[in-house]
């Protein structure tokens, strides 16, 4: 439970509750470095081996899959090696899905870092658990539940500070995700309702009407409320209307007119339906190119639990998020070369699958997985290792070698943040930023 | 910058000094060494020279003062005595506030301190976080606790610790002792608006004088509740209208859902009714067959007072159960053959009964001698609760009945030759294989019946219907009501009456926030109104806002968002978004824009006259609507509608719209 509005601090105080209040440090802890970050959520555990296949252990990866193991024939245009300057036709060693095409021209020009085996420990409890495995990614933690109160992106700015036009944190969604959580500020939730605020309410207010009483009201630090949530909502208004016209002209077309590029970018609209990750994506860049400082984004995916019928669902969405990414890092090259030099995008998922399928045609949940990291500062090439196939755990499962936390942990050093103090330690570093 | 100064406001209230000014010099003084006196509420601030102190009452009120090492030599007016370092914490009793202490290197609790009032406590030198608490019975790490605050200190060296960016987690609940008070008008509207949709003041009225046992203990028994208007308006609606795929066009069924919770007099049935479909959180987005959904609602409102082993069984056993969590077609008959799918397996172990980790009667998280939590169930276990399960088919008969509710075409079988052979060992019990669809009564009826189900379900009713923050107190005593009940076939309904005749139920008043559906519900039924029958009238009906929203203020009940619902419980502020307020204001509309007094809306699509409020003064309807939809309102609220109605003595739509568009109506 986070009630971590600024202007809800100063509210409450102002009533006179007896709450903790903590001294935050009056310059930041760390020096924000201009790295943009788009978080991509995969919801539901992404499974690995269909999404990088490894063609070095295809036997076993058959034997253990045969309802579902993708051909060599079908993987033959998106076979890599982990040298990035293989041709091609030259390629053998890995494979993408063959919906990736869009990663595998990103990874031959060297921008692409994918992280294998990447997941919770093994040891950690909950680790295959929707609930638990997500909020651990949200939070770089493995503490038990809601013991950590920010989210990790959260408490990278809490560290680096927030300021700007905007909130530093941006949220594509319905509700405020946990992985943004954090004490001195919280993220933007945009969706296709910011761009509707009517206040019409027939002939007895009219809407400019409507707007300043109610206005007045929620700007009104000393509104003394006897609850909570009350002044939270309170606070949310407020800064929703002081940021409402701003993201209302970002997100209009014309915002984008002075940026014709070549590249074929699918046209940003003003239908705002923000459910697949590329539309979201195209938000993410008008709020980008409008001059908007904010400096991390968050989208998402869902539907990759696939427990069953798994070629017919995971294929589609791994096309769409590599299409969608691939062509958000173009655009923005063609668009603004100086702010697409600092983006950095990366996907992470609950976990993996396990190696077997089942008679559903699908696979039930697993440890370890792969993040990708796309970025003009990224250094490409696989990175951590992939697991045996044939080394099975007794459930099993794979193994995890790499922890979660050390992804978090690199990237929390790439916006300016200091790791340790989020993720718990310091973690070598893998290389890919 | 407008936060930067929002700190120093806070620091000037926050510690009563005057000037921001000397707000600078304080703050300024926090990284040297001495703090400086000043007031905390009630409380004075740290007044000792060199020392990191933290200065903590019994309300939770904490001044992070000043840093330094403190020698354990200096009195009582410095340095508390030494606190016990090592993994064992002192015993702590329930209630108690706690402050815990994280090792840098470890990353774990290393030291504890129980903090009474106006009591010091040093902080550890290699101490990175700080965690007060309130304890659950155990005092350990991972115990269920509330947290007060939680601050992330940085290093920086071995004498000193400075204080990095952290802040305000959580708060401290108004822990107030639980008293025989009397029950209020506002007790009733406590009620009516948790365990109902809210109600009008009149009814309200007629709750409070009668008092609550007697509303409970009839619609506990909603059989004994008269709803006839409510099954005629469904009669004369067409079933299963709509593209059953499309969450974008409400069906008939989706619609019929929202109008009982909106005008079925057996509120209490409809609450508990909600509940359940969250914690199943099944989705006709997947189940694709919208029969299927309207005959798993109609499972679910049958057994949602009833035995949870009971509903549980029974619902594993519906069409869009097996659909969802795959367990339709699901074959286990060859041991040595590809595995059956496990979604369903782990789910109902995860989610629907007995959840990840062990937890003790009071809710808090049971721990093994090392102080780790205790997984309920490992892959094995999901291993075998699929195969156990396995053998469940779904089929339409050829030829498909004609003029027959689609409802009751699907038809649910055991197939012994899909089914895997048993016993299976599941969560450490032997289940003998009966052979047939009963295996999944077993299996449930094992699962319902451990220990640890009781403080599981337990926290999710008491956080659906009371607080996000239960005491272990109230927990312990829901469970005991549970476990008591575990055979009978009132069980859910007898741990409701429970909860709410607990004094803690009546003392989590506006403290949680409303999801979109009582947004909704909640005005029409406070203001007395009703919605127009989408059969005979043309008129869209507005609560397809709820249904077709796609954003924030979307509720629709058969399209859960994903495994999680619309919300996890505890989580329910994350509701309250940007997105969601510009949703709800513009939702709004439609509902104030129908309140007419002296006409009926027929563009409207909802029935709502208030003639009653013709005579009165603007006072008396500003009145009249706060008592409804805010139980009286702030100060501020009441002048700001009283003043818009002097100007406007007509205007009862447009003050309708503040009252609903105010951040206290947010709030339940």
């Amino acid at each position: 439970m986070v009630f971590s509005r600024r202007r809800f601090l100063c509210g409450a105080t102002a009533m006179g509750l007896s709450m903790p209040l903590f001294m935050r440090a009056l310059e930041a802890q760390a020096a924000a470095t201009n790295t943009i970050l788009v978080v991509v959520e995969l919801n539901g555990g992404n499974d690995f081996f269909n999404t990088i296949v490894p063609m070095t252990q295809y036997g076993p990866y058959n034997d253990l899959r045969s309802n579902i193991a993708l051909t060599q024939s079908q993987l033959a245009a998106t076979m890599f090696d982990p040298n990035i300057s293989t041709p091609a036709n030259q390629a053998s060693e890995y494979a993408f899905h063959p919906t990736m095409t869009a990663f595998r021209s990103l990874w031959s020009a060297g921008k692409l870092a994918v992280l294998a085996g990447v997941g919770l420990p093994p040891t950690a409890y909950g680790n295959t658990d929707h609930e638990q495995a997500r909020y651990a990614w949200s939070t770089g933690t493995i503490d038990s539940f809601d013991l950590s109160p920010t989210g990790w992106v959260g408490a990278a700015f809490d560290q680096i500070g927030q300021t700007g036009t905007l909130p530093a944190m941006i949220a594509l969604d319905n509700d405020s995700p946990t992985i943004m959580l954090a004490t001195t500020g919280s993220p933007l939730v945009i969706n296709q309702n910011i761009g509707g605020f009517s206040t019409n309410v027939g002939s007895s207010l009219s809407s400019s009407d409507g707007k300043a009483r109610i206005g007045g009201l929620n700007s009104n630090d000393a509104y003394a409320l006897a609850s909570m949530p009350a002044e939270f909502a309170r606070a949310t208004a407020s800064e929703t209307e002081e940021y409402v016209g701003t993201v209302q002209s970002i997100l209009s077309k014309e915002s984008l007119s002075n940026y014709p590029t070549t590249y074929a970018f699918d046209p940003p609209s003003t239908t705002t339906s923000y459910s697949t990750v590329k539309t979201q994506l195209q938000q993410v860049a008008r709020v980008l190119l409008s001059g908007a400082t904010s400096r991390a984004f968050w989208v998402s995916q869902g539907g990759y639990d696939t427990h069953s019928d798994q070629i017919s669902n995971q294929g589609p969405l791994l096309g769409e998020m590599s299409e969608g990414v691939s062509q958000f890092y173009q655009y923005m090259q063609q668009a603004n070369p100086a702010i697409a030099q600092n983006i950095v995008i990366m996907t992470i998922s609950d976990f993996g699958r396990r190696p077997n399928s089942n008679s559903t045609a699908g696979t039930d949940h697993g440890t370890s997985t792969v993040s990708f990291v796309l970025g003009a500062n990224v250094v490409g090439g696989l990175y951590g290792s992939y697991p045996s196939l044939t080394a099975l755990d007794g459930n099993g499962n794979v193994a995890v070698p790499v922890d979660f936390r050390n992804q978090i942990s690199d990237v929390c050093q790439a916006i300016g943040a200091d790791p340790s103090l989020i993720v718990g330690q310091t973690y070598p570093k893998l290389g890919f930023i | 910058m407008l936060r930067r100064s929002c700190i120093f406001v806070c620091i000037v209230a926050f510690f009563g000094c005057s000037a921001s000014a000397s707000a600078r010099t304080f703050a300024t003084s926090l990284v040297t060494a001495k703090a400086p006196r000043g007031t905390l509420g009630q409380d004075a601030g740290i007044d000792v020279a060199g020392g990191r102190y933290v200065r903590m009452t019994a309300s939770g009120a904490i001044a992070l003062a000043a840093y330094g090492v403190c020698p354990h030599s200096v009195g009582p007016n410095g340095c508390a005595a030494a606190i016990a370092f090592g993994r064992e914490a002192p015993n702590a009793p329930a209630g108690a506030l706690v402050v815990a202490f994280v090792d840098a290197s470890k990353h774990q609790v290393t030291s504890w301190a129980m903090v009474g009032d106006a009591a010091f406590v040093v902080i550890p030198a290699r101490a990175t976080r700080m965690i007060l608490r309130i304890n659950g019975a155990t005092g350990r790490e991972h115990g269920r606790f509330r947290v007060a605050a939680d601050a992330v200190m940085a290093a920086t060296n071995s004498t000193g610790v400075g204080v990095s960016a952290a802040g305000v987690h959580r708060f401290v609940s108004q822990r107030q002792v639980a008293t025989s008070a009397a029950f209020t008008r506002a007790a009733a509207q406590h009620l009516l608006r948790r365990f109902g949709f809210s109600d009008t003041p009149a009814n309200v009225s007629s709750v409070y004088l009668q008092g609550p046992s007697v509303w409970l203990a009839a619609q506990l028994n909603p059989a004994s509740i008269e709803d006839s208007a409510l099954s005629n308006y469904e009669q004369a609606m067409p079933e299963y209208t709509g593209t059953p795929s499309d969450d974008n066009v409400p069906t008939t069924v989706e619609r019929r859902i929202v109008q009982r919770e909106i005008s079925s007099n057996r509120q209490l049935l409809e609450k508990v009714t909600l509940h359940w479909l969250e914690h199943f959180s099944v989705s006709e987005d997947k189940v694709n067959d919208i029969g299927a959904m309207a005959h798993y609602e109609d499972t679910v409102r049958a057994d949602a007072l009833g035995n949870f082993a009971q509903l549980v069984t029974d619902v594993s056993k519906e069409p869009a159960m097996l659909y969802w969590l795959d367990n339709n077609y699901n074959n286990g008959s060859n041991p040595s053959g590809t595995p059956p799918n496990q979604n369903f397996g782990r789910e109902l172990m995860q989610i629907y009964t007995i959840g990840e980790t062990q937890l003790n009667q009071d809710g808090s998280v049971a721990t093994d001698a090392n102080g780790n939590p205790i997984p309920n169930y490992g892959q094995p276990d999901v291993d075998a609760m699929a195969l156990a399960l396995t053998g469940f088919q779904v089929y339409t008969p050829d030829p498909e009945p004609t003029g027959v509710d689609p409802r009751s075409t699907d038809v649910v079988s055991f197939n012994p030759n899909a089914h895997a052979t048993g016993p299976f060992t599941i969560v450490n019990t032997q289940i003998i294989d009966p052979g047939d669809a009963t295996i999944v009564d077993k299996c449930v009826s094992m699962l319902a019946h451990l220990p640890t189900t009781a403080p599981f379900q337990v926290t999710e009713l008491l956080q659906r219907f009371v607080t996000e923050d239960p005491s272990p107190g109230y927990i312990s005593r829901m469970s005991a009501v549970w476990t008591a009940n575990e055979d009978s076939p009132n069980q859910i309904g007898n741990v409701i009456a429970a909860m709410a005749t607990d004094p803690e139920f009546y003392t989590s008043q506006h403290s949680m926030v409303k999801e979109p559906i009582e947004i909704a519900a909640d005005s029409i039924r406070a203001l007395g109104g009703a919605t127009a029958n989408p059969v005979t009238s043309s008129v869209p009906n507005p609560l397809d806002q709820i249904l077709s929203d796609d954003g924030s203020m979307a509720e629709s009940h058969y399209f859960p968002p994903s495994v999680f619902s619309f919300y996890r419980p505890g989580q329910k502020e994350s509701l309250i978004t940007n997105s969601e307020l510009l949703s709800r204001w513009s939702d709004n509309v439609n509902v104030s824009n129908a309140a007419q007094v002296t006409s009926t809306c027929s563009t409207c699509g909802i029935n709502l006259s208030l003639a009653n409020l013709a005579p009165m003064t603007p006072s008396g309807v500003t009145q009249y609507l706060l008592d409804a939809l805010v139980d009286g309102g702030s100060p501020e609220l009441q002048s700001l509608v009283q003043n818009y109605l002097t100007g406007n003595p007509k205007g009862y739509s447009g003050a309708i719209w503040l009252v609903l568009s105010s951040p206290e109506y947010e709030v339940n």
